[in-house]
């Protein structure tokens, strides 16, 4: 995406945004164990964020052994 | 790891004829192309027959998971510590995934999977708020075919839902 080169807060989103992407590409690469491993912290975050209001909530991280 | 050992349960379901064959979608068919993105159940679709007719009992899955000590909870199925979602192909461009699924390796296993161009065709037949935000994702991320995805979306006339997709993205 072209940035305006005289504006220094674009330059900075867009550096931002094209730094996130290489990240997100880095992530995509990983080993799909190394995944399952990532996903389960971002289960706990998402249950501790916002936890379960109802029994029907059948959320849960899942239980996976070292 | 528990995953490891819930495939194994299903690959010992489909050798011993429970399902004719299964391959993982959803969040997790999704994990084995881009990064890590927050999902809770294990969406398994499932061919039971050659030729599936209009109506698909899962009976013969819930019984053998309960004869093998797995309790559904609703929909779920708890599988070595992971729910799962047994989901029937429930039409052709589903059924058309499941026999172009692939196999991939999970630590000492092997699990199949859809294709990164049939699960976003699902993703643009399905069409809900989550399935954009994956489809964006992939479009950036995963290694996949554009020609083979063109394709799939003209045979089952998707090509219209996935112009109609790009366009809210870029605000037109």
């Amino acid at each position: 995406m072209a940035t305006d080169s005289s504006n220094p807060s674009a330059q900075i989103i867009s550096r931002l945004q094209s730094s996130k992407r290489e990240h997100r590409i880095r992530m995509a690469h990983l080993p799909i164990e190394e995944k399952v491993r990532i996903l389960v912290q971002l289960q706990t975050i998402a249950l501790q964020a916002r936890p379960p209001k109802t029994p029907n909530d059948r959320r849960m991280v899942w239980q996976i052994r070292p | 790891m528990t995953m490891e050992r819930t495939i194994q349960v299903l690959n010992r379901m489909r050798d011993e004829g429970t399902f004719k064959s299964y391959a993982i979608g959803g969040g997790i068919g999704v994990l084995f192309y881009i990064e890590p993105l927050t999902t809770f159940d294990l969406d398994v679709f499932v061919l039971l027959a050659d030729d599936p007719g209009p109506l698909v009992s899962l009976s013969p899955i819930y019984s053998w998971l309960q004869q093998h000590g797995y309790t559904p909870r609703g929909e779920q199925v708890v599988i070595e510590g992971i729910p799962v979602h047994f989901i029937p192909a429930y039409n052709p461009l589903v059924v058309e995934a499941l026999q172009e699924a692939v196999e991939k390796p999970y630590a000492n296993v092997t699990a199949r999977v859809l294709t990164p161009e049939y699960l976003m065709a699902i993703m643009i037949q399905t069409g809900r708020s989550t399935d954009r935000e994956r489809l964006l994702r992939f479009l950036e991320e995963a290694e996949a075919s554009s020609e083979l995805l063109d394709r799939i979306l003209t045979k089952h006339g998707l090509k219209t839902a996935f112009e109609n997709m790009r366009r809210s993205w870029h605000g037109d």
